[in-house]
């Protein structure tokens, strides 16, 4: 929790220092897990336990501390990519409520294709060559091809439509 | 060892039972399903754990042996179940990135252009199946043809933004 803590507390100042998003993200996560060790090793001193009871206690509090910071970094992108968040911020901004097609006219799929074609293309996931997108060098395929697994095992297809 | 153990022998039961709910009849609240599946399963094999440790302890297996452990175990499995309520959306539904991303390989060496992307992954796949989403969830209702954020949905919205303006991004994502 300590670590989590350093995490937020180092994450967000580095914000304040006009520090990029995703570098803020990492040092915040080395800034916590520097903590954590320092908090482990001197409980180590402390309790006066065995070596490999410390390792092994360092190492579930790190898978601890590993989640909880996965939990922040998601908080951190919730209202960065999803969508259901962002309808919800659009409906909030209107008294009288919105339609669907006012809804669609604020927020469409053509606005979410492009802003993640140039996420994509800016890290080289894909390229764009003739006006047409290419396969690049994708980690998010992979890390597709487990999201599809895990839907086959959990409603038994690949897609929310099929 | 003994909270490594324990830990993921509870969160496999529970995952376990998870799947088989999922299989036999999908929940409608999907998100409070795991959290009810999660919470139960931890009590119940933390209890069963206490009642019964003496006598798995008699076949060798390390068992928690003070509070404190078990309290360890308690909080790495709450973390978990968290962790997993958070990674489940993606699962859930189709994540856009991952849309485009797959058909943009499936294109292979031909490639595919930006109108057609347009065209596959349109509103009726992005848009409306995420509205539909918050009426369930109960973060939105719908009166007289007309979207509207419930209190819920409200106050989830006015700490998402506090968070965002704290971290000095721009107040509109997606």
């Amino acid at each position: 929790m300590v670590g989590l803590l350093v995490n937020a507390l180092v994450q967000i100042s580095s914000r304040y220092a006009n520090i990029r998003l995703l570098k803020s993200v990492y040092a915040g996560f080395a800034a916590g897990f520097i903590s954590l060790v320092l908090i482990e090793t001197c409980i180590y001193f402390i309790l006066s336990i065995s070596w490999i009871e410390f390792l092994l206690i360092l190492l579930s509090n790190t898978i601890i501390y590993a989640i909880l910071s996965f939990c922040y970094f998601n908080l951190i992108t919730l209202g960065e990519t999803a969508r259901r968040i962002r309808i919800m911020v659009e409906l909030s901004e209107s008294r009288i409520g919105l339609t669907l097609e006012e809804i669609i006219k604020r927020y469409n799929a053509r606005m979410i294709v492009d802003l993640r074609l140039d996420r994509l293309l800016g890290n080289g996931e894909i390229t764009l060559r003739n006006n047409r997108y290419f396969i690049g060098n994708s980690k998010m395929l992979q890390i597709g091809r487990i999201y599809t697994l895990a839907k086959l095992i959990l409603f038994g297809k690949r897609s929310e439509f099929d | 060892m003994t909270v490594l153990l324990w830990s993921t022998i509870i969160i496999t039961i529970a995952l376990l039972v998870h799947v088989f709910v999922w299989r036999i009849r999908l929940p409608k609240r999907q998100t409070m399903a795991i959290l009810y599946i999660f919470s139960c399963t931890i009590i119940v094999g933390l209890i069963a754990l206490y009642k019964y440790g003496n006598s798995i302890a008699m076949i060798g297996v390390p068992i928690p042996e003070s509070i404190f452990e078990y309290l360890h175990i308690l909080i790495f499995l709450g973390v978990l179940t968290i962790g997993y309520i958070i990674l489940y959306p993606g699962f859930e539904v189709d994540v856009p990135t991952l849309i485009l991303v797959n058909t943009i390989a499936q294109s292979g060496i031909n490639g595919i252009e930006k109108e057609k992307l347009y065209d596959l992954v349109n509103d009726n796949i992005l848009i409306k199946p995420r509205i539909k989403d918050l009426l369930t969830n109960k973060n939105a209702y719908v009166d007289k043809g007309k979207y509207h954020l419930t209190p819920k949905g409200i106050l989830m919205v006015k700490i998402i933004l506090s968070f965002r303006k704290l971290q000095r991004l721009e107040q509109k994502g997606g």
